[in-house]
């Protein structure tokens, strides 16, 4: 079993634009993972880099190491270890600029338990990628980050 | 059309006469017990004001009528900065402040009717304002909103602290919404009865209360945990210059305040219980 948050955003700038910045792993991931904790590991030159990702949520931190692959105008990385999830990020065009969507899907232990672990972080996860999408917003709009 | 026009029954100055630290010092005991054992309040960022100029603090409204987060920033703000230290003006809602006994209670608090010509004049007596721009419509917002940002366009607060020269201070504020279950927000319905004309009414919302359900008496607020945060100034002349371009600034301050609201809201685990 696998529980998925997925938000979008709208950003009043060019398609273009909104496309390169929000899947560039060296932008985006400081911006999703600001209010927690982020390393760039490695270029694995084959087009993909190892980045370590944490999200802190009260008593746990919630991540691991993760491969990103970037490839224009979508970005997606799998955990290579610690928390089981997958995060795809795609930017589309839109009337007003460009609208992009993240999409998280994570993978707890356990049976009953483990259900009820991933509904609680379904919400936790939407949260933070809510959060994430602000950051890329306002950033790309107003070129500073709040 | 005149709005209605409510008798004058406080006997309590309006502004920083009639503001009485005394007051304020028996009574924060009382908050600080309701907001660190109800709400289990947690307030941050006071270190972000400048304290040595008046400023122009700038919220998001949560809670309907109960307005949970004004009573906690007015707690946090008094013990952080002091009762002495610079005083904080909050502006109201006219039917808070012409209420009787509810309006004197606000104004020895230190808190006048919304307005920039009487806001302008406490910013000038070197008092701190508090102000809600997004007002009743903010505060009555559908639950299903409570992490947005509802100014509702209004500019007024751009103006005044341009005008004025002093920095805005942007509060965000989280678990106030959850104090109370917002349904709709009732715009159509304040329009349709014309209490937006008749008493600046703006929302009539339908609203799940507790204990009561929908009657319309007063209420208990859930035990939602409230989480504040005080961001970094903003100082719109520096900015946007001498004339700026109101919906380019509004934009701005909006999209800063939503960017820390989001932030703060990340940190919920699960609403209502934090």
């Amino acid at each position: 079993m696998a529980t998925t948050a997925a938000e979008r955003i709208v950003v009043r700038r060019p398609f273009e634009e909104v496309a390169k910045v929000a899947t560039d792993p060296q932008v985006l991931l400081p911006l999703v993972a600001g209010l927690g904790r982020f390393k760039f590991i490695r270029d694995n030159g084959d087009g993909s880099e190892e980045w370590d990702m944490f999200l802190d949520i009260g008593a746990i931190h919630v991540g691991g190491r993760v491969r990103v692959v970037s490839t224009p105008p979508t970005l997606s990385w799998a955990s290579v270890r610690g928390t089981r999830h997958t995060m795809a990020v795609e930017v589309t065009e839109h009337p007003q600029g460009a609208e992009v969507s993240m999409t998280m899907t994570v993978q707890l232990g356990g049976l009953v338990m483990g259900r009820i672990a991933e509904f609680v972080a379904r919400g936790i996860a939407g949260r933070h990628l809510v959060a994430g999408l602000e950051q890329l917003r306002h950033h790309l709009e107003f070129g500073d980050l709040a | 059309m005149a709005r209605i026009g409510l008798p004058a029954m406080h006997r309590v100055a309006d502004g920083l006469e009639g503001r009485d630290p005394e007051f304020i010092r028996k009574v924060l005991p009382r908050l600080w017990l309701a907001f660190e054992l109800y709400f289990r309040a947690e307030v941050e960022g006071f270190e972000n004001v400048p304290q040595d100029e008046p400023v122009l603090f700038v919220g998001n409204h949560s809670g309907g009528a109960g307005v949970p987060d004004t009573w906690l920033f007015l707690l946090a703000y008094n013990t952080y900065f002091t009762v002495e230290g610079r005083p904080l003006v909050g502006l109201a809602h006219r039917v808070i402040t012409e209420a009787p006994v509810i309006g004197d209670l606000a104004r020895r608090f230190g808190m006048v009717k919304a307005g920039p010509d009487r806001a302008r004049e406490v910013l000038e007596q070197g008092a701190n304002v508090l102000v809600y721009p997004g007002g009743d419509v903010e505060a009555l917002r559908p639950t299903r909103d409570r992490n947005r940002i509802v100014f509702d366009g209004r500019k007024g607060f751009l103006k005044l602290a341009h005008d004025a020269g002093v920095k805005i201070v942007p509060v965000v504020a989280t678990g106030g919404q959850e104090t109370v279950i917002v349904i709709n927000d009732g715009r159509k319905t304040a329009k349709a009865l014309r209490l937006d004309t008749l008493l600046r009414i703006k929302s009539v919302p339908l609203v799940l209360n507790s204990p009561w359900l929908m009657l319309p008496l007063p209420t208990v607020p859930l035990p939602a945990k409230i989480r504040m945060q005080v961001l970094p100034p903003i100082d719109l002349r520096e900015k946007f210059g001498d004339d700026p371009d109101w919906d380019h600034a509004y934009d701005f301050v909006t999209s800063t305040m939503q960017v820390g609201l989001s932030a703060l809201a990340a940190r919920t685990t699960l609403p209502g219980l934090g």
